[in-house]
């Protein structure tokens, strides 16, 4: 008599293609992917003056989480870069270890900015910096979604890392460490804060964070960019 | 020394252009479709979960550079499944993954009625997973992914994908001798 694991396996077996697209599903998922592409574009050429790129990151944000009313979780967790060791085992045969809970941090609903859904009234829908008004610190809530929101706050600390305004950079980095540790660009958030942190001649700071990230992330093309920082030196010399 | 401002800039210059966006959709359309139905979406809400990978995915996977572009798809579409059953369970009317498998008794011109049958017995067995262990499970058992890849791919460390998997396993284990013993289901 099988095993319960052998009768699991012999079904996932029989049904390897069980879930496998139609023709008809790609072209109808294309058709729809083209037009809500285009029609994000087209609504916000005009009305944001954050850059093409900046457009691409809302419009897209704004349809993922324009429809969405949050419960939970409210932004999507980036996927970490993945780098394969083609010697390991396979997960099916290997032995798992002692249970451990999910040491997952996550952000709480309250700390996370509220989503304004594309139906809202644009009165009412909170107005984008241009990219020429310095940025203020943010308002709570006015975000239009969380990836929006992370990219606003990169971009502001950009703009005032440009403006040789390390301090007010740095606090924009560390805002969207606060508000989003596990966000879609934690990784570039956290290699800018090295770069805030050296702008601002804080070196052992920066190296400390520096070791952490690549510790992290060893893979990581980031990496090249801490090179060539203060980080770097501690590096080399060590 | 570094400069700060330059990052974002990098990040913002590499996005993806729409033409990169159907590139990415042609290679990938039918791996982020099954990925979608194994995470239990819907045939009825597959269209739409899809559409919304690709275009997270579009703003991402310039600025991510992943090394492998499948596996980080599998990512965003997990986060993107579990954002949409959020939003199922907040609606009044909602369809199961199990729902839209054919019928045992339908004919179909590519699948035998016991073949279809497998996939409905196996889409009951995986909705008695939590999307956590779901996912763990698709990529460890479809998939065969190692446990550091589905780690990574999940953002989870190891001995987390380990426990998610065994429990899994258990789980779903129980359920088919269960079902078996009940139903008289047998396998080849």
């Amino acid at each position: 008599m099988k095993s319960g694991d052998d009768l699991v396996r012999a079904l996932i077996e029989d049904t390897q293609d069980a879930h496998a697209p139609r023709d008809e599903d790609y072209q109808r998922v294309l058709t729809k992917l083209r037009s809500a592409s285009a029609s994000a574009s087209a609504a916000n050429r005009g009305r944001w003056s954050v850059g093409r790129s900046g457009l691409g990151l809302l419009a897209a944000s704004a349809l993922v989480v324009g429809v969405v009313t949050i419960a939970g979780q409210s932004h999507l967790e980036s996927p970490p870069p993945v780098a394969v060791q083609a010697e390991e085992r396979t997960a099916a045969n290997e032995s798992p270890t002692p249970p451990v809970e999910p040491t997952t941090k996550t952000v709480s609903v309250e700390a996370l900015p509220s989503i304004v859904s594309t139906s809202v009234p644009s009165a009412a829908r909170p107005v984008p910096l241009p990219s020429a008004v310095r940025p203020a610190p943010l308002p709570s809530g006015a975000a239009s979604s969380s990836l929006a929101e992370e990219i606003r706050l990169l971009r502001a600390a950009s703009d005032a890392s440009r403006a040789s305004n390390h301090a007010g950079a740095l606090s924009f980095v560390e805002e969207h460490e606060r508000r989003f540790p596990r966000g879609f660009l934690a990784d570039e958030r956290r290699v800018q804060k090295v770069l805030v942190l050296c702008e601002l001649d804080r070196e052992s700071q920066a190296r400390a964070e520096a070791r952490r990230f690549t510790a992290d992330r060893p893979s990581s093309p980031l990496n090249a960019r801490l090179s060539s920082s203060c980080a770097a030196e501690e590096k080399s010399g060590q | 020394m570094g400069n700060a401002s330059a990052l974002v800039c990098s990040i913002d210059s590499s996005l993806m252009t729409d033409a990169r966006l159907e590139d990415h959709y042609r290679q990938h359309f039918a791996y982020v479709w099954k990925s979608a139905r194994r995470l239990g979406v819907s045939e009825a809400d597959a269209d739409d979960v899809v559409q919304e990978a690709f275009l997270v995915a579009r703003d991402l996977l310039d600025a991510k550079s992943p090394a492998d572009v499948r596996s980080f798809l599998f990512g965003v579409v997990y986060n993107v499944v579990r954002r949409h059953r959020r939003r199922l369970k907040s609606s009044p009317q909602t369809t199961s993954a199990i729902d839209d498998l054919p019928d045992a008794s339908a004919r179909g011109p590519t699948a035998s009625t016991e073949r279809m049958e497998a996939a409905r017995l196996l889409e009951r067995l995986l909705a008695l997973l939590n999307d956590e262990q779901r996912a763990v499970f698709v990529l460890a058992e479809i998939e065969h992914k190692k446990l550091r890849e589905i780690g990574q791919i999940l953002g989870i460390n190891l001995n987390t994908a380990a426990s998610r998997l065994r429990l899994a396993r258990a789980r779903l284990a129980e359920a088919a001798l269960r079902i078996q013993a009940q139903e008289g289901w047998r396998t080849r």
